[in-house]
């Protein structure tokens, strides 16, 4: 049983950490692609959206050559060891790596859903091109930036091919959820396999009854007089 | 005054047609009148720096605000405009008080709470914008522009998105910021009232360029411009003083004449204003007795204007009165032989008057 909990919050903590890592540059990158036209915007806006068409273990198998001692960030050409590949770093980067179209995708979405003339209006009122993104632009995209990240954090937490390859199935040290429940079933070992299944439907429902409910209309909308 | 309030000389690419402006103006409030799709929205955004296509030069009381040349270009934010849209763009995510205090220079207490009261802004202060009428959502727009201390305001057709009863609450708001705060303002307008009421001079702009310009009445009256006014057409607007009211009417005094008008809100003794679409208005060129119409009033034919279907006829009641737009038809104007300088009597029902607080 003390595995089973090691393994479940674990596995969120990574979660956690990973969709965090991934806001930031995500959040930037959607607003550029919602707000800017720059030249080669569609090539960068598919390559992010790779990792969500392809086999997941495609993406840990590049990542994994990316990593390995010969590889582009290997021992070999950085001169130093990482030290990533099989540890819960690299946890990190698959579930980062997975999850970021995704966040990308819906905090896009997000941001075009903000009329740009809102954002005009605020320099009329006097403040910068900052200060309206603060004030105006990230205040009504907040939800669906909000939406974007618990649906990146499901993403990380059921996310196996890619980890499984880049991080291995060690239990104790890089074994997640799925690849819990991957062991458990293998191993025949049915009940542990149902708990682990409870859990991650518990936790599922949770986060996308979190995101719907983020997503619910707030105010009817009045018709004009 | 030396400085020239605003002076625009500027080209913007629209998709089907380039805007060229060139226009220095002294006065107070300028009209922009002209069929959609003429360019006005964009000549009022490039005035408030939201279209960094424009290439010329715009000065703003000596202020230069654009000069290609020079490689002058003062962002939005430091231009100190208070834009007003059509669609009113209030921030959702804040409620009405939040939304009058967006402006980086709102925060002059005494100010808000000015503008509060000659808005009528109180019982809205914490309602949520999206919860708000059209005429209320106008209302906190303005409020939130005049708030931020503007130098110059820009309103983008103030009355478009209201009916006829919201039209009449809002143009005295209007008049009443005019009067209040002495800026200068640039104000969009399809509507004859409400540029003949606010505006000092009015340009008319088609496809682009200006076609006309010159004091309201003026600009409004020329036959290629009349047909492109509010469907409801022309309509004059009369300055009166209340004097007495019973049930059903009220008596006015327009210089020395007296009108009978609708029963206005406005105490005795309160000037007003009355508005009179042109079509309403008949011409006759003797006196008339025994008429159900109440109101008949003698004035001298300025000018005729118009083609073989219609006549535009511009008459003056009195010097210091705004002079009268008629409308008539070619066969009635033959028919009465009317000519410029020609005494005639304008006659009009009390129910074809509009009272505009």
């Amino acid at each position: 049983m003390g595995n089973t909990a090691s393994v479940v919050t674990s596995t969120v903590f990574w979660a956690s950490l990973s969709t965090l890592l991934v806001m930031l540059p995500a959040t930037g990158l959607a607003y550029l692609l919602a707000r800017r036209d720059f030249r080669g915007k569609q090539i960068l806006a598919t390559l992010v959206s790779l990792p969500l068409v392809l086999p997941p273990t495609a993406v840990g198998y590049l990542l994994l050559r990316i990593f390995a001692d010969n590889g582009l960030l290997g021992r070999e050409s950085l001169g130093f060891d990482l030290n990533i590949l099989f540890t819960w770093k690299a946890i990190l980067i698959a579930c980062a790596v997975m999850s970021f179209p995704l966040v990308v995708r819906t905090a896009r979405v997000s941001f075009e859903a903000v009329n740009p003339r809102l954002e005009a209006m605020g320099r009329t009122l006097g403040h910068g091109p900052v200060r309206c993104f603060f004030k105006i632009t990230l205040p009504l995209a907040a939800r669906g930036l909000i939406a974007a990240m618990i649906l990146g954090f499901t993403r990380a937490m059921g996310e196996f091919g890619a980890t499984v390859i880049l991080a291995g199935n060690i239990p104790g040290k890089t074994q997640t959820l799925s690849s819990a429940i991957y062991s458990a079933q293998q191993a025949g070992n049915e009940p542990r396999a149902n708990l682990l299944l409870l859990i991650a439907l518990a936790v599922g429902f949770i986060a996308v009854f979190a995101a719907e409910w983020l997503a619910r209309p707030r105010h009817q909308i009045r018709s004009a007089p | 005054m030396s400085v020239p309030r605003l002076k625009l000389q500027f080209e913007l690419p629209l998709d089907s047609f380039d805007l060229e402006i060139d226009f220095k103006f002294e006065q107070q409030v300028l009209g922009i009148f002209g069929p959609s799709g003429s360019g006005k929205t964009s000549l009022l955004e490039a005035v408030a720096g939201l279209r960094r296509a424009a290439r010329g030069r715009i000065t703003c009381g000596g202020q230069v605000w654009l000069d290609t040349h020079k490689h002058i270009f003062r962002p939005p934010e430091a231009r100190a405009i208070g834009y007003v849209p059509q669609e009113h763009l209030l921030f959702s995510h804040l409620d009405v008080l939040q939304n009058l205090c967006f402006g980086q220079r709102s925060h002059n207490a005494e100010l808000l709470q000015e503008i509060c009261q000659l808005l009528e802004l109180e019982p809205l202060l914490t309602r949520n914008v999206t919860q708000l009428s059209g005429g209320e959502k106008q209302r906190v727009a303005l409020g939130r522009a005049l708030n931020s201390q503007p130098k110059l305001l820009l309103l983008d057709e103030p009355l478009a998105a209201l009916d006829g009863t919201l039209r009449r609450k809002i143009l005295p708001f209007l008049i009443r910021i005019k009067e209040r705060f002495s800026l200068p303002m640039l104000i969009i307008s399809h509507n004859p009232v409400e540029l003949q009421a606010l505006c000092d001079e009015v340009i008319a702009i088609k496809a682009g360029k200006i076609q006309r310009s010159g004091p309201a009445l003026e600009v409004l009256s020329a036959p290629e411009l009349y047909d492109e006014e509010a469907a409801t057409g022309f309509e004059n607007i009369l300055p009166v003083r209340v004097r007495a009211q019973d049930a059903h009417s009220a008596r006015a005094d327009y210089g020395t004449h007296q009108l009978v008008i609708p029963i206005p809100a406005a105490a005795i003794g309160q000037n007003i204003r009355i508005g009179l679409p042109a079509h309403e208005l008949l011409i006759a060129i003797h006196p008339i007795k025994g008429l159900s119409a109440r109101n008949q009033i003698a004035a001298t034919i300025q000018r005729i204007q118009g083609d073989t279907q219609r006549k535009i006829l511009t008459v003056e009641v009195a010097p210091d009165l705004p002079q009268l737009v008629a409308e008539l038809t070619h066969e009635a104007c033959e028919a009465l032989e009317l000519k410029v300088g020609q005494t005639v009597y304008l006659v009009f029902k009390t129910s074809a008057l509009q009272v505009y607080g």
